[in-house]
C-alpha cells in the first residue's frame, strides 16, 4: 500500500512540475473608505483630437496647475490650463523633418521637466527627443541596442528625470536571442544620460517574486517616479505589497501599501491552447490581480497607488475590461490615510491641484453612453 | 463480427457527426451575419453591393492592411460596418470618414462582432446577392486568403466601370 501512494505522490510531483502556478498574496486589515468624487470638472476637446490620448502628464508652471497631452492622433501637444478648462498652448509637430516626433506609439514615453525640455521617447524607433514648448525638437538621441528595449510593456512608458539623466523600464530583447541570456533576468531601470549619453543598466535586486515566477509581461510593468524632495525613486511592482523606496545606487527601503484587491496573480501558460498566441500575455494579465499605476504629487509629498482586480475567462473573451478598481492613498509622512473606490474604468488621466486628485471620469458612463467624445470629465476628490 | 460492425458504424456516425459540426459552425456564423445585415436599416441592399466588416482589434496585419484599403478607396456601393471598437471619433479620424464617399454604420452594440467565433479576429468581405441574398457570399481577410483585398478591389473597380 505504501509502495503505491509512493508511486502515486511521485507521479503527482512529476506532474505538477513546470505546470503554471498561482501567487497568493496575503490579506491585510480593511483600509479607511475616503469620500467619493466632491464634483466634475470638465476639459473641452476639438473635433479630432482622441478622447484617449495615453501621453498626459499632470505638470505645474508658475504654481497653477495644467494638463498636458500629446494627441497621437494629431501630433499635437496641447496645454490645458485646469483652472479654467481653456486650451493654453496648442502645437503641432510635423509629421515629417527635423522637428517630427518619429514612432510614437506603443510603449511610448513624455515626461515635461521645464518648458525648454519636454522629453519624448519612442520605444519602437528607440529614439529619445528633446523638444520644448514651441514644438521645435532641438536634440535626438539614438538608443536602439542588441540587448535591451526601453519601455515598460504597456500603453506608455513611465519616465523620470534627475540630474541630466533619463529613467526608464527597459526590457530584455528576445527575438534572435538564447532564451538562456536572459533565464536569469531581473528587472532593469535603465539610465540614459544627456551629456555623456552613456546607458546604464540598474537592476532591481528586490523583486524576487518575478524571479521565481513566470508572469506575463504586462504584469512586469514597472510603475516609478522621481521624488525631488526626497531625492529618492518610488517603485511601485505590480505583484508586490510594498512600494520601494531608492536611488538605484546603495539606498532602498520597503514601505507596505498593500490592498486587499489584490490577492493572486497568475503564471503565463504558453501551453493554453484556448487562448490564441498573440492573446496569452494579455490574458493572464487580465485574469491576476495587481497594481497597475502610481501617481505623485510632488508639492503635497502624497503618494496614490492603484489596485485591481482580475477578471474572468468570460469577460476577457467578451472584451470586458471593466473591473473591481480602488485607489489607496498615502501621505508625503507615508502613513496610509485610506482608499477611494473607483469605476473601474480606464484611469488615463490624473492630475494634481491644492485640495487633492483628479481623475478622469468613466468613459463608457460619461462619454459613450452620451455619445460625447469631445469633453474629458474629471471626478475631483479632495484630499488635503 | 456483429459487435465490430456496430462498433465500426458507431465510429462512422460519429466522425461524420464531428465533420458536419465543424463547418456547421462557419456556416451558421455566416447565415446569422447575412441576417443580421438583412435587417440592418442602414444597410441598402440596392445600393451596397459589398460589406466590409472591420473589427479595430484582433488580427492587426489583415486589419491594417484594410484599414489602409478603406483610406484609399471610397466606392459607393462599398458598406463598412465598424465593429468591436471603442472610439468611433478616432476610427473615423483613421480611416478618413469625416465626409466620406461611401456609408458606414458603426456597431456600438457589437451586432457583428461574435467574440465565440475564432475568426471574429479577421476582417470580413460579404459579396451581397440581392437576388439570392442567403447565398452571399462570405469572404474572411487572413493571412491564408491573400488575395482577398485584390479580389475585392477588382469587384469593386467592375461595378464602376
Amino acid at each position: 500500500m505504501k509502495r503505491y501512494l509512493s508511486i502515486i505522490l511521485s507521479l503527482f510531483v512529476v506532474l505538477s512540475c513546470g505546470q503554471p502556478r498561482v501567487l497568493e498574496l496575503p490579506l491585510t486589515s480593511e483600509r479607511k473608505v475616503l469620500l467619493g468624487p466632491q464634483e466634475i470638472l470638465k476639459v473641452p476637446l476639438d473635433s479630432v483630437t482622441s478622447l484617449f490620448n495615453s501621453l498626459n502628464e499632470s505638470i505645474i508652471i508658475n504654481g497653477m496647475p495644467k494638463l498636458l497631452i500629446f494627441s497621437q492622433n494629431t501630433n499635437r501637444l496641447i496645454q490645458y490650463d485646469i483652472n479654467s478648462g481653456l486650451i493654453e498652448r496648442d502645437v503641432l509637430f510635423p509629421k515629417e523633418g527635423p522637428d517630427a516626433l518619429t514612432g510614437i506609439d506603443f510603449s511610448s514615453g513624455m515626461h515635461y521637466v521645464n518648458s525648454d525640455s519636454i522629453i519624448f521617447m519612442s520605444s519602437s524607433m528607440g529614439k529619445i527627443f528633446l523638444a520644448n514648448e514651441l514644438g521645435k525638437v532641438y536634440s535626438k538621441f539614438d538608443v536602439l541596442n542588441d540587448s535591451i528595449v526601453l519601455g515598460s510593456f504597456d500603453l506608455r512608458s513611465q519616465l523620470a528625470y534627475r540630474n541630466g539623466s533619463l529613467f526608464v523600464q527597459s526590457l530584455p530583447k528576445r527575438v534572435g536571442r538564447n532564451k538562456s541570456e536572459f533565464a536569469n533576468r531581473r528587472l532593469t531601470i535603465s539610465e540614459y544620460n544627456f551629456k555623456d549619453k552613456k546607458l546604464t543598466q540598474h537592476p532591481l535586486y528586490f523583486t524576487e517574486v518575478y524571479q521565481e515566477y513566470s508572469f506575463s509581461q504586462q504584469l512586469q510593468s514597472v510603475g516609478f517616479v522621481f521624488s525631488k524632495s526626497l531625492d529618492r525613486f518610488i517603485i511601485s511592482y505590480p505583484l508586490s505589497d510594498s512600494l520601494y523606496l531608492t536611488d538605484f545606487k546603495n539606498y532602498y527601503e520597503s514601505i507596505p501599501f498593500k490592498s486587499n484587491l489584490v490577492k493572486r496573480a497568475f503564471e503565463q501558460d504558453s501551453k493554453n491552447k484556448e487562448i490564441a498566441p498573440e492573446r496569452i500575455s494579455s490574458y493572464y494579465n487580465w485574469l491576476s490581480d495587481a497594481y497597475i499605476q502610481l501617481m505623485y504629487d510632488e508639492s503635497s509629498g502624497y503618494i496614490y497607488r492603484v489596485a485591481r482586480s482580475g477578471i474572468s475567462h468570460e469577460q476577457f473573451e467578451a472584451s470586458d475590461f471593466y473591473t473591481t478598481k480602488e485607489v489607496l492613498v498615502m501621505d508625503g509622512n507615508f502613513n496610509v490615510k485610506g482608499k477611494i473606490s473607483h469605476s473601474g474604468s480606464s484611469l488615463m488621466y490624473h492630475f494634481f491641484d491644492r485640495d487633492g486628485i483628479s481623475w478622469n471620469a468613466n468613459f463608457r458612463e460619461f462619454n459613450m453612453s452620451r455619445n460625447n467624445e469631445d469633453t474629458l470629465y474629471f471626478e475631483k476628490y479632495e484630499i488635503y | 463480427m456483429k459487435f465490430i460492425n456496430g462498433f465500426t458504424a458507431k465510429i462512422v456516425l460519429l466522425f461524420i457527426f464531428f465533420l458536419l459540426g465543424c463547418g456547421s459552425r462557419g456556416e451558421s456564423v455566416n447565415q446569422d451575419l447575412i441576417q443580421d445585415l438583412k435587417n440592418l436599416t442602414a444597410f441598402d441592399s440596392k445600393k451596397h453591393k459589398v460589406v466590409l466588416i472591420m473589427p479595430s482589434s484582433g488580427c492587426s496585419g489583415c486589419i491594417a492592411a484594410v484599414e489602409e484599403f478603406v483610406r484609399d478607396n471610397k466606392f459607393p456601393s462599398l458598406f463598412l460596418i465598424l465593429t468591436n471598437s471603442v472610439s468611433q471619433k478616432d476610427a473615423v479620424y483613421r480611416l478618413n470618414l469625416v465626409n466620406p464617399l461611401c456609408d458606414y454604420f458603426w456597431d456600438s452594440n457589437k451586432t457583428f462582432y461574435d467574440s465565440k467565433d475564432s475568426e471574429a479576429i479577421y476582417p470580413k468581405i460579404v459579396y451581397w446577392n440581392d437576388g439570392d441574398w442567403l447565398n452571399s457570399r462570405v469572404v474572411i481577410v487572413k493571412p491564408e486568403n491573400p488575395n482577398a483585398m485584390v479580389e475585392l478591389w477588382d469587384y469593386l473597380i467592375n461595378l464602376k466601370f
